[in-house]
């Protein structure tokens, strides 16, 4: 375990995240159980694929020209983003774009460039082992990111940074986990070092290019801030609607034995979070809940029973997942994750009671209203000059956004505000010198970072506001307001079964 | 254990069209730095071929790269740095990142710090390698001089050798900063009175017909107070005066002094700090010069001999038409009996001029705050945080600042952004302010109009209205300074 630790994304903003809690062993995973897990996932997975007809999964593609070659098309090669998996023998796992299959000769390339780099401090025992990083060449950065037994590498045409790329990889790599779990990875590979790994992943590529593609028509959306600012965002409601929402699913859930967290959560946003005594929920696997629900459509027509893995929770085991919709006319997602895999008709009954409870007492409406939301409207707060920000309240790692207006609503616009937003994350960030404030002035707008123990705050402002001190007035005003309504806005104190 | 300084790998150039048959590789290598075992040597080549290979992939035919591209490739402890001047002949640097051993938990783990590597400073360092070479010895194309191929190869290695095994001794990793990015030199200010008279002095000395003089640069102290050289070339001959000519010529002068020679007469007669300094005639001993035209006529090489004649303090630098003739007897007696006496009485201006100049900045408020401006049109930089005069020619080749190593990263990031934004062709044309304030309270202003730069350091803890305010006065006043003598 060479240096992968410098390689994993802990800056400052993922330390502060909930920390796992070490007592893992109180949990009881037994063997057995995981071993059960798999097998069930596995023919899961075979149902799936079997039913899914993925235009990109291999199969599918047989009648697709096999000599095909990407490397001499233009619209391949100018593709903004692109990543690679593959194992650390070589063989091809997962390409973005096209077939990997047909990409043979690339996979074997960057396996070689991985392991020349690794030999090449080999014969002096004193030194630790080198490891490729990055490569840049011109307007393309090449990101490395090696977690034995995968290599996963980035490709990207945009102005992203390093450390922003390789986060993007460590998400992707969690995703992996999130099917197969580590623990199951590991075994495979050392059993049979050039295993395909394809195997175990078909039919949930699809949960990985959700997490990378930009879909266009839903791309103006605050969503994309998420994952830059390590956090996830709240569906704003009366804290007390909340309370009552979360009581509903604690006084249905207290007697359940071995549920670990109950997550409610509707438009990419987190209503409650109710989770077992001791035991966090990390925001980056929450995250990686949220992409699953947001592609998978089937969630909304039945129950449904899987086993996912959340790695920061514990990369070695499976939870068991019930996961379904409250109800046609609401569209919120409720989990109940458990470790006991013979409770499916426990929580499916539970999770009834729980929707008849929240229908009869209205928070269903409670709810849709907040589905509405478009994030904080900037003119009823009365500061006129700030045209949009990001406010992450470190203490929960919750994010606020401000609605997207003009000039942010088209596609081109939005675009290049999402490309200053991550190069002020970055460049505030940065982990060797980190800086508490950036005022930046420039040809379209004016923007102020500011990172404090409590918050970070990034707001972009009118251009032509000449005074330093109408800007501070204003963001004062906004913080004002913050206070005020966090009740409503972020998701406070935390709640057990 | 302290961290360790960046420190260089290797250094090398290579052409593979040199070698393409199994078994023959080795003629790829042209030089290699240090002197590795062969098949070491291939080992790196054939990364780096890998490398190009495996980027190209990625970009179309018609974008790929030209001589302006520098490619990067980080690893945990190395960083690469690689381009492509010539078509197929291909420069790399290797540089070993700094690092520290540090102890967690009583295990003890090396730290590197890549952050510290800046792509702006490194890349231009590179750059520089080749520019310097093609400055003296021409092109690597033009020195494939021979009968046939192996015997061209083979000159062309001998002159690789030759420049390189020297100029890497050269180059000041370790100190390199911001100034290596942004390729200014800071010029001497004087009164516009006095500068006018230099400019028209090298005018007519220009179009005296027989001295085939092109172009000039004037120094006082060895600071460059004018120059009718462009800026890129200008930088590299600066580099090349106050990194090897002048200490070598003053060194001499104080041998010659301490042999019994007064000191009065050296300073009062003027001596030719190139070639010889008792030689009559510079013909032979004048360095050759290549000086690339970009633009319009990219590409265009005008060949000149360099002269440089030093009298009291001030220093005439004289780029003349290179043939059979140049730089005979009757040259230098010209120089020596007319334009000599001239020289002096300019020098003797400088130094009034000087004089008058320092009081007037004694009366002002002290500006303590330490600053860099520089302008992106004539390259010219004016930065007050270095502890010699002249940050660019300081005989032990150190620079000397008094900024912390942190502040100086955050200014090499600061200077990335903005070049970045200028390769981009965005936001060129308008005005923009930046305003940072690291953890330990420390300011850092920028400003950016009508192709001017101003870096302003602050340390204090203080309000982002209250810096703004102060940065605007701060910036008038130093402005004010800079631009006191030689601004139109």
């Amino acid at each position: 375990m060479s240096d992968i630790s410098n390689f994993s994304d802990d800056d400052d903003s993922r330390q502060e995240d909930c920390a796992l809690v070490d007592a893992l062993s109180e949990l009881n995973f037994e063997e057995n159980n995981i071993e059960n897990i798999r097998k069930r996932k596995n023919s899961d997975n075979q149902e799936q694929s079997e039913t899914n007809s993925d235009p990109c999964s291999s199969n599918s593609l047989n009648f697709v020209d096999e000599e095909y070659d990407y490397l001499h098309d233009s619209e391949w090669i100018n593709q903004k983003c692109q990543v690679f998996i593959l194992s650390t023998a070589g063989k091809p796992i997962y390409t973005l774009h096209g077939d990997e299959d047909k990409l043979n000769p690339l996979f074997g390339l960057l396996q070689a460039l991985v392991s020349v780099v690794s030999v090449s401090s080999n014969g002096n025992p004193d030194e630790d082992d080198d490891c490729i990083r990055s490569i840049t060449a011109k307007n393309t950065k090449f990101v490395f990111l090696i977690k034995n037994p995968l290599i996963l590498v980035g490709v990207n045409k945009s102005k992203r940074s390093e450390q922003q790329i390789l986060n993007q990889l460590m998400d992707v790599y969690n995703q992996i986990i999130f099917i197969v779990t580590l623990k199951h990875m590991k075994n495979v590979y050392e059993k049979r070092n050039n295993y395909d790994l394809r195997k175990l992943v078909a039919g949930s590529e699809r949960w990985i290019d959700h997490l990378l593609k930009d879909e266009k028509q839903t791309r103006i959306s605050n969503n994309s801030f998420v994952s830059l600012m390590h956090s996830v965002r709240i569906l704003p409601m009366e804290a007390t609607t909340r309370d009552n929402i979360t009581k509903t699913i604690q006084t249905n859930c207290s007697k359940i034995k071995n549920l670990v967290f109950a997550v409610l959560i509707a438009n990419n946003k987190l209503i409650t979070l109710v989770r077992m005594k001791n035991y966090c929920m990390h925001t980056d696997d929450l995250r990686l809940i949220f992409n699953v629900v947001e592609c998978s459509e089937s969630f909304k027509t039945a129950e449904n029973w899987l086993p996912l893995c959340l790695p920061k929770f514990d990369p070695n085991g499976a939870l068991y997942c019930h996961i379904s919709y409250l109800s046609d006319d609401c569209e919120a997602c409720l989990l109940l994750m458990t470790v006991d895999q013979e409770s499916f008709s426990v929580l499916s009954n539970a999770k009834k009671n729980i929707t008849e409870k929240l229908r009869r007492s209205n928070y269903m409406e409670a709810i849709n209203e907040g589905i509405k939301d478009k994030g904080i409207n900037l003119k009823t707060i009365g500061v006129p000059d700030i045209r949009h920000f990001l406010y992450k309240n470190k203490k929960n790692t919750q994010l606020l956004c401000s609605e997207i207006t003009t000039p942010y609503n088209t596609l081109e616009q939005f675009e290049r505000i999402e490309a200053m937003y991550y190069d002020l994350h970055n460049r505030i960030h940065r982990v060797s010198r980190p800086l508490k404030l950036i005022y930046e002035m420039h040809e379209h707008e004016i923007q102020l970072a500011w990172v404090t123990a409590n918050y970070e705050l990034y707001a972009t402002f009118e251009p032509l506001v000449e005074k330093k001190s109408i800007i501070i007035a204003q963001v004062n005003k906004l913080l004002k307001y913050i206070k005020k309504e966090e009740d409503k806005i972020f998701m406070t104190g935390t709640h057990i079964f | 254990m302290l961290r360790t300084k960046i420190s260089l790998k290797n250094f090398f150039i290579f052409n593979s069209t040199y070698g393409p048959r199994e078994g023959e590789e080795e003629k790829k290598i042209l030089f290699f730095y240090p002197d590795i075992g062969k098949n070491e040597k291939l080992k790196d080549i054939g990364f780096i071929e890998a490398l190009i290979k495996f980027t190209g992939t990625f970009s179309l035919e018609h974008t790929h790269t030209s001589a302006n591209d520098v490619l990067t490739m980080k690893t945990k402890k190395t960083m690469k740095f690689f381009f492509e001047p010539e078509k197929n002949f291909w420069i790399v640097i290797s540089l070993n990142v700094p690092f520290e051993r540090k102890e967690k938990d009583k295990k003890e783990y090396i730290e590197y710090y890549a952050d510290d590597v800046h792509d702006s400073v490194f890349k231009k360092i590179l750059q520089r390698s080749y520019y310097n070479f093609r400055l003296f010895e021409n092109t690597f194309e033009d020195n494939l001089v021979g009968d046939s191929q192996d015997e061209k190869i083979d000159h062309l290695k001998t002159k690789l050798n030759q420049f390189y095994t020297k100029y890497l001794l050269t180059i000041n990793l370790q100190n390199a900063d911001i100034l290596d990015a942004i390729q200014c030199l800071q010029y001497k200010s004087i009164f516009y009175k006095t500068f006018f008279k230099i400019v028209n002095f090298i005018n007519i000395l220009i179009s005296i017909k027989n001295l085939k003089i092109k172009k000039c640069i004037f120094l006082y102290n060895q600071e460059i107070v004018y120059s009718s050289v462009n800026p890129r070339d200008l930088f590299l001959i600066n580099e090349y005066m106050t990194e090897l000519l002048f200490p070598k010529f003053f060194q001499s002068m104080q041998r010659n002094s301490n042999q019994g020679g007064s000191e009065i007469e050296t300073e009062i007669d003027g001596k030719f700090v190139t070639g010889n300094v008792s030689d009559e005639s510079l013909h032979n001993d004048a360095p050759k010069l290549h000086l690339y035209s970009e633009g319009a006529n990219n590409g265009e090489c005008e060949t000149y001999r360099m002269a440089i004649y030093n009298i009291l303090n001030v220093s005439l630098v004289m780029l003349v038409e290179d043939d059979d003739e140049t730089l005979g007897e009757e040259f230098c007696n010209e120089i020596r009996i007319s334009i000599g006496p001239q020289m002096k009485i300019i020098s003797k201006e400088i130094s009034d001029n000087i004089n008058q100049f320092q009081q007037i900045k004694n009366n002002d408020d002290n500006i303590l705050e330490k600053y860099i401006y520089f302008n992106h049109k004539n390259f010219r930089f004016h930065a007050c945080f270095y502890n010699n005069e002249n940050a660019i020619s300081n005989r032990d080749g150190k620079r000397n600042t008094q900024l912390s190593s942190s502040v100086m990263n955050l200014l090499c990031d600061l200077y990335a952004q903005e070049s970045d934004n200028f390769h981009n062709n965005s936001e060129i044309s308008s005005e923009r302010e930046t305003i940072i304030k690291t953890y330990n309270d420390f300011w850092i202003v920028r400003k950016f109009y009508n192709f001017r730069s101003f870096y302003l350091i602050l340390h204090k803890n203080s309000t982002l209205i209250d810096i703004a305010e102060e940065s605007q006065r701060l910036l008038s006043e130093i402005v004010k300074n800079v631009y006191f003598t030689n601004q139109k």
